[in-house]
């Protein structure tokens, strides 16, 4: 790791070992990227973000439906590719993939239902959907809309 | 910090996204963001030339590795400026297709925009958008014009009937139809050929009943 100057404190060099907080965009650059031939590792390492936590890939792979993505991060699955693009990180793919199957079957469920038996925790389970499961939602409630109309028509 | 300007950019386009009317133009957010640009490239050069003309960049990682974090401020501030105005454009480019004028009063297709709306639709635009909106209106029109034995722009549903119910909005004198002369008065509503009037809807003289 090296030295770092940003502008907001021109004054002050981040000392090598220091921890901290980047935009995601600049990290992986920096953290990818080699300097030159002669020196190829990166200016800095990162480490595990905690929505990819040890603590909530084991509360994932326990149950997938009852945990608060929305809480851990608004944009979980776009972060997790991301992340995975950079670390390539296997235990993690998989809780992540079967993580998006089982929750995209209830989220379809609850899409599909207005009135269902589940009415009492759906507005809760809505409200821990990130970003990627709102738009599935928002599809498939237009598919179901879709669908209905056109079975209702007449001719 | 660097970035966060385009960042709160990135969160209007967001927003944009899931609008139907293209939201004011950001001009004075753009403009800072243009000027935090000048600001890293200036700053580049000045730790560029304090190096001198020989310098490598394993020499000194400090000066490498912030000159390498201006760098990328600028290419972020740059990628999120263009993805903006992309976003802006292609809406632009729908609102053409769809036969929205900003001088008339027209309706979206069928849609039946109320008539009320229809000034604040054009507003917020940055005149370059203006001009863009223009200039790729007129490139559709010249598209246009080598078929005229079909529109185009014109709706995509399929009619249901031949003939079909109209309520005038706004006056607009007599008009011609196989059947005889019309009389365009507001507020009276006329049982006719669904090909005659389709022009008169997309303009928004009269509107179609349900």
């Amino acid at each position: 790791m090296g030295y770092l100057e940003h502008g907001r404190n021109t004054s002050t060099d981040i000392k090598e070992g220091a921890r901290i907080e980047l935009p995601l965009w600049m990290a992986e650059i920096l953290a990818i990227g080699g300097i030159s031939d002669e020196l190829p590792t990166g200016f800095i390492t990162v480490s595990t973000p905690a929505p990819f936590s040890n603590k909530v890939l084991n509360a994932l792979s326990a149950d997938p439906v009852n945990v608060d993505l929305r809480g851990q991060s608004m944009h979980f699955y776009k972060f997790a590719e991301r992340w995975l693009a950079m670390t390539g990180d296997d235990a993690l793919l998989d809780t992540v993939m079967n993580t998006f199957k089982a929750r995209a079957a209830v989220v379809n469920d609850h899409a599909h239902n207005t009135r269902s038996a589940l009415m009492t925790d759906r507005s809760e389970f809505l409200g821990t959907l990130d970003d990627t499961e709102i738009k599935l939602f928002k599809a498939a409630q237009e598919a179901s809309k879709d669908l209905k109309k056109w079975t209702s028509m007449k001719k | 910090m660097y970035g966060d300007l385009a960042a709160k950019l990135i969160q209007d386009s967001k927003r944009t996204q899931s609008l139907d009317v293209l939201p004011v133009y950001q001009a004075d957010l753009v403009n800072s963001i243009i000027r935090e640009i000048r600001d890293l490239q200036r700053d580049v050069k000045i730790l560029l030339d304090q190096q001198g003309p020989n310098f490598r960049a394993s020499q000194d990682r400090r000066v490498s590795c912030a000159i390498f974090v201006l760098q990328i401020c600028m290419r972020r501030n740059k990628r999120c400026l263009l993805a903006y105005h992309k976003l802006r454009a292609r809406r632009l480019e729908t609102l053409v297709w769809s036969g929205f004028e900003t001088t008339s009063i027209g309706t979206e297709g069928d849609s039946g925009v109320a008539l009320s709306d229809r000034p604040s639709m054009a507003s917020g635009w940055h005149p370059d958008e203006e001009e863009y909106f223009r200039g790729y209106g007129d490139v559709l029109a010249e598209l246009k014009g080598e078929w005229t034995d079909i529109d185009l722009t014109g709706s995509m549903e399929p009619p249901r009937d031949l003939f079909i119910d109209v309520r005038v909005l706004k006056d607009a004198g007599e008009i011609q139809t196989e059947y005889g002369l019309i009389t365009l008065t507001k507020n009276s509503q006329f049982y006719v050929r669904q090909g005659d009037v389709e022009r008169l809807i997309q303009q928004g003289y009269i509107q179609k009943l349900r």
